[in-house]
């Protein structure tokens, strides 16, 4: 079941396009990463859906209905967790977690209910009492997920939540939106980290100058690189004569040597980490450290860009 | 839903340093700072005699009663009211000009009144003219129409003569100084702004992040919005409620001496300026430096068009903006209290009082339909 649609979605701050004519489909029960630098319009895609920003041209559907400023119905089912922290430095942990909670949920008992909930969820029980201001980074993204959660939304929307948080938290912040996930919910979720986007994601968009530039999932993403191994080995004087007889190797489709390194990039096939050794072996060339690595999906970006994922 | 909002908008107002300042601390600053301005002339309880300059031009019979009139009419400690000059046109006029009288009374076949500045003695000598000539030309009329009856008019407007003289300029204990603390007020109610401001940052989600969560969650704006609002109306209305007390238990200056209508000004004040924060709020969309200009501006001109800052101004607007002046917040508010010190009936304070509900009731609604159904350009 299709929960959010976005269709040819333009939006124009003056002479900048933010979005190009994006397209993308969030089924029920996805974790949906958007994957892109920063600038490219991650963030004004989910406040488009979310019906904050105005756009030029388009159509955006949420539940099957299009979503409005007024579509309190819609935005009931919704939660978001934005990438600023948005709460009261004048309220407690459990006060801020209690007010977001109640713009949602009027039965007094379930509210104090869910607001428990939400507490244990993102392990600030030992800080109901404390102020904002009084809480680490770490710990005030985990109450700024809280207030957007606790409600038990059916459609979650996450950007960035773990910007400038340390990785313990990160790594918490992580399951728990796996936990959401398990829960029912759907999420949304918006990263420039691609380690993030993977980890967690079930379908990903990369996202680049407004445009989807791949959908799929994080194996269907990779299978679009040449390469699906890397391997680097430490070899101190090579004879890069040599190179030519290792890209006839089975699968390797790149050879060169630089900085000490030897590296190989491979597609397709296995055991080509153990090919590429026996050869050095019996060849008689000594080498130090040996590294495999998988194509990342700043391979992909790349690939498809011709940048780096981080430029 | 709307008291689930309320309750935690007072208690973080109650909480944030800013808007305790505005609602609380500040008023009581100024109050004791005009206290200590006013502090020889405060609790007088009445009004200096007023020097008015009589031009005979004509000589009558009505006229001599009227200079008769004025000799003999007192405040209720014996003071005289008038302290009658006689004196020839041109010097009449000199003395006007240097304010060292109130007013002139020429005598001729009519009674004619110049004034000079607008103020309290200006309207004690003109209701006095305006009744003597009302109260005489009754008795005249009377006389045309029934000779035989002119006594019974004479009976019945004395009486009047009585009750207008009792309630209108000695029923009240009118303190000039007292005027000074109500256009305090007025200004302490207009700088509830600086808590409306919050309220108005809060709503939208081109203002702050939490504005944008509001907008993204599951209540109507209007219920957020008027929750909010009750909430800061209430801090800064028993903000203002104590700041009364002080000044009137502690600093002892005579105001609130009809407790009910004042609190229904004081209520409304409270509205009107918390109101035209948040409206600045809504209207600026995403500048802070902005929403502070606009409150400012409106707040510190309106006040200081109300003639908080120097009289000559409020006379000047009532006289080439005249509307302008009608419609400023502050002039209504302290014209409220005004009348309710000089006039024995409610007629004039509840038309300022009027314009005063009707502007925060449309600024409310400007408000609300500012941000109402509202995308952004960019958040």
């Amino acid at each position: 079941m299709e929960v959010v649609r976005v269709d040819n979605l333009v939006k124009r701050y003056k002479e900048l396009v933010a979005l190009d004519h994006l397209s993308i489909s969030v089924n029920k029960g996805e974790v949906f990463g958007l994957l892109g630098p920063n600038g490219s319009g991650k963030s004004t895609l989910m406040n488009c859906i979310l019906s904050l920003l105005k756009y030029s041209k388009g159509e955006i559907k949420v539940f099957g209905q299009e979503m409005k400023p007024d579509s309190y119905d819609l935005k009931r089912k919704i939660g978001v967790v934005l990438q600023n922290v948005a709460v009261f430095d004048e309220l407690t942990v459990r006060e801020n977690i209690d007010y977001f909670c109640g713009l949602y949920v009027t039965d007094k008992a379930l509210r104090k209910q869910y607001v428990d909930e939400a507490i244990k969820f993102v392990g600030l029980e030992d800080f109901t009492k404390f102020y904002p201001k009084k809480l680490s980074g770490g710990l005030l993204r985990r109450l700024n997920i809280a207030c957007g959660i606790a409600h038990k939304p059916e459609l979650i929307f996450m950007d960035e939540p773990t910007v400038a948080v340390d990785p313990q938290s990160r790594n918490n912040i992580l399951e728990g939106i796996k936990e959401l996930n398990r829960q029912g919910a759907t999420i949304i979720y918006t990263s420039h980290y691609m380690e993030e986007v993977e980890q967690i994601c079930t379908r990903i968009a990369i996202i680049d100058k407004g445009k989807t530039i791949a959908v799929g999932t994080n194996d269907e993403l990779k299978a679009l690189t040449p390469t699906s191994e890397k391997i680097r080995i430490e070899i101190l004087d090579f004879d890069e004569s040599k190179l030519p007889e290792i890209k006839e190797l089975p699968h390797v489709t790149s050879a060169t040597y630089e900085e000490n390194h030897l590296l190989v990039s491979c597609k397709g096939g296995t055991h080509n980490l153990i090919r590429v050794l026996d050869y050095l072996k019996n060849n008689n060339v000594n080498f130090g450290r040996v590294y495999s690595e998988l194509p990342t999906l700043n391979d992909v970006f790349l690939e498809i860009t011709g940048k780096e994922l981080r430029d | 839903m709307f008291w689930h909002i309320y309750k935690y908008r007072v208690k973080s107002l109650l909480k944030t340093k800013m808007s305790v300042f505005w609602a609380f601390i500040y008023p009581i600053l100024l109050g004791t700072l005009f206290f200590v301005t006013f502090g020889n002339s405060i609790n007088k309880n009445s009004i200096e005699t007023i020097d008015v300059a009589i031009v005979k031009e004509t000589e009558s019979e009505k006229n001599d009663s009227f200079v008769e009139m004025m000799e003999k009419v007192e405040f209720e400690d014996g003071k005289r009211i008038f302290n009658i000059l006689n004196l020839d046109l041109k010097s009449a006029e000199g003395k006007l000009e240097d304010e060292s009288i109130v007013g002139i009374v020429r005598l001729g076949d009519e009674i004619t009144l110049e004034m000079g500045k607008s103020g309290l003695g200006a309207s004690i000598l003109k209701e006095f003219a305006d009744e003597y000539t009302r109260s005489f030309e009754l008795i005249e009329d009377a006389a045309t129409i029934d000779f035989t009856r002119i006594q019974d008019v004479i009976d019945v407007n004395e009486n009047r003569k009585e009750y207008v003289e009792e309630v209108s300029l000695g029923g009240e204990k009118i303190d000039t100084e007292a005027q000074y603390f109500y256009a305090l007020i007025g200004m302490a109610c207009l700088f509830g702004s600086f808590i409306g401001m919050v309220l108005g940052k809060d709503i939208q989600a081109v203002n702050s992040p939490i504005g944008a969560r509001k907008t993204v969650s599951g209540t109507k704006r209007l219920t957020l919005m008027m929750g909010d609002l009750a909430a800061a109306v209430s801090i800064h209305f028993v903000g203002l409620l104590l700041v009364v007390t002080y000044l009137k238990y502690i600093l002892k200056i005579p105001v609130f001496s009809q407790p009910l209508p004042c609190i229904a000004v004081v209520f409304l004040g409270c509205v009107m300026g918390v109101e035209l924060g948040q409206f600045a709020s809504c209207v600026a969309k995403g500048s802070e430096g902005m929403t502070i200009a606009i409150s400012l501006a409106i707040s510190l001109g309106s006040s200081a068009l109300s003639g908080l800052m120097s009289p000559d101004l409020k006379r000047l607007m009532d006289r080439v903006a005249p509307i302008v002046s009608r419609l400023n917040p502050s002039s209504a508010i302290a014209d409220c209290f005004y009348s309710l010190s000089i006039y024995s009936d409610y007629t004039r304070f509840a038309k300022s009082l009027t314009i005063l509900a009707v502007e925060a009731v449309v600024l409310v609604v400007l408000s609300f339909f500012a941000v109402r159904r509202n995308k952004y350009v960019s958040v």
